[in-house]
């Protein structure tokens, strides 16, 4: 774990007591780093056509104002991590326990959290912005989210079984899972044993899903391939764990803990570096 | 692919949303809120649209099945060396920015059927060079007809 010397307190942080406050500045990476992720609404996919004229499958994540609204530290919660928020809703809409927690870190009412494990260097202050400019186009990201709920489903759409056959005298049974198990040993049929049920509607991640491209003013992400969930639905977008084994972020850089917008910075879409011409290969 | 403007956006994709709020407004700014489906779809729309009038398709004639049609692309698989394809547009399927559309011709008596996205970057140039007199939208009837009926 990078150990920073959080000792400066900047203005309008709130501190907690016994705990350290904490700044909100650039720090460089060290490869043990996991900074924070975001919660992002899938907003539908299209098709974008890179610069050699290859077609690439995207999917449009916004992020509706991101913010980090509980910083838990080691020493009053035993892990370090960031809470974040994103979305609005009234304030008729939300129970009185949660418009408590919200006054109480003074962030807006926010309408899904979702909570990030960083390491101690990632930390960043209770409402701090983390904007799509957080992310680098180019990187690779891992995006969790509830699937699509397909329903109570046979073995055979459920687990991918093959069925019984649909003729030579089957009774009944075309779709059927077949047997259960063995005979008197074991003499019972084994727990998790897949049988039909429910199906989607659960929590799944599809991991290294590359950034293509960043739209910080519009705070878009443009992704390439699927991610889990119907349009509209919130998903968790944070740096792909098996990339960072890898050295990915040590390579590409992605500001860190977040982006710090400053007043001079211009904010331009950035597309991912596609590597070298595809067809040239081709040709040879 | 064209490049977006910022949250604002020029005059020109600003006509898109036409006096409403910018698709990608955070929902803390809106007074009216809707369902985020049906912000999503309007999203994809107004981002489909914006990408349609940027694109360099903006300036091909408009079309549909029955006229004949000369295509300008580039083909990246043999140097990206433009070619000239000549044939009858058998279908057009609208869908914004994916727009597609597929020619047929006879060439060498074999019959030929080609599709390519409208706002694809390999499809250089469009032209209609003359047209039949159809009363389909779809003419894939002419796949079970002889090569006469097909070659142009």
């Amino acid at each position: 774990m990078g150990s920073q010397n959080l000792d400066m307190e900047p203005e309008g942080v709130v501190e907690e007591a016994g705990t350290p406050a904490v700044p909100l500045e650039s720090r460089p990476w060290s490869p043990d780093s996991r900074r924070c992720g975001v919660v992002a609404v899938k907003c539908g996919m299209m098709s974008l056509w890179d610069k050699w004229g290859v077609r690439r499958p995207i999917t449009v994540l916004w992020i509706d104002e991101c913010q980090v609204t509980q910083t838990k530290t080691e020493e009053k919660h035993g892990f370090n991590s960031l809470q974040v928020g994103a979305g609005s809703k009234k304030k008729k809409q939300v129970p009185t326990a949660l418009l408590g927690h919200y006054a109480k870190h003074q962030v807006p009412i926010k309408r899904k959290l979702a909570e990030f494990q960083v390491t101690r260097d990632a930390l960043l202050p209770e409402g701090t912005e983390i904007t799509a400019a957080h992310f680098v186009a180019g990187q690779h990201v891992d995006v969790t989210g509830i699937t699509i709920g397909k329903g109570f489903q046979g073995p055979m759409k459920r687990h991918g079984f093959k069925g019984l056959p649909a003729t030579h005298g089957v009774s009944k049974a075309h779709r059927s899972h077949g047997s259960t198990g063995q005979c008197q040993d074991p003499g019972k049929v084994f727990k998790g044993k897949k049988m039909a049920g429910q199906m989607g509607k659960d929590r799944r991640t599809v991991q290294n899903v590359m950034v293509y491209q960043v739209d910080p003013s519009r705070n878009l992400l443009y992704v390439v391939g699927q991610v889990p969930g119907h349009k509209g639905n919130f998903v968790l977008v944070k740096d792909a764990i098996r990339k960072i084994w890898e050295g990915e972020h040590l390579r590409l850089n992605p500001p860190f803990p977040t982006y710090i917008p400053k007043l001079e910075d211009e904010l331009s879409i950035d597309v991912a570096d596609v590597g070298p011409d595809p067809y040239e290969a081709a040709i040879g | 692919m064209a490049a977006t403007s910022g949250a604002e956006g020029t005059a020109e994709t600003q006509a898109i949303w036409q006096g409403r709020h910018a698709p990608w407004t955070p929902t803390s700014k809106l007074t009216k809120r809707k369902h985020l489906t049906k912000r999503s779809q309007y999203m994809m729309e107004t981002l489909s649209r914006e990408l349609e009038q940027q694109s360099h398709a903006q300036k091909f004639p408009e079309f549909r099945a029955g006229d004949i049609l000369e295509c300008t692309v580039t083909v990246p698989e043999n140097r990206r060396r433009t070619s000239v394809v000549k044939g009858l547009c058998i279908a057009k399927n609208n869908a914004g920015w994916n727009t597609s559309f597929t020619i047929r011709n006879i060439v060498g008596n074999i019959p030929i059927e080609r599709s390519y996205p409208l706002h694809s970057p390999n499809l250089v140039d469009l032209k209609v060079v003359g047209s039949k007199r159809v009363r389909r939208a779809k003419l894939y009837y002419l796949r079970d007809l002889g090569n006469k009926f097909s070659r142009v």
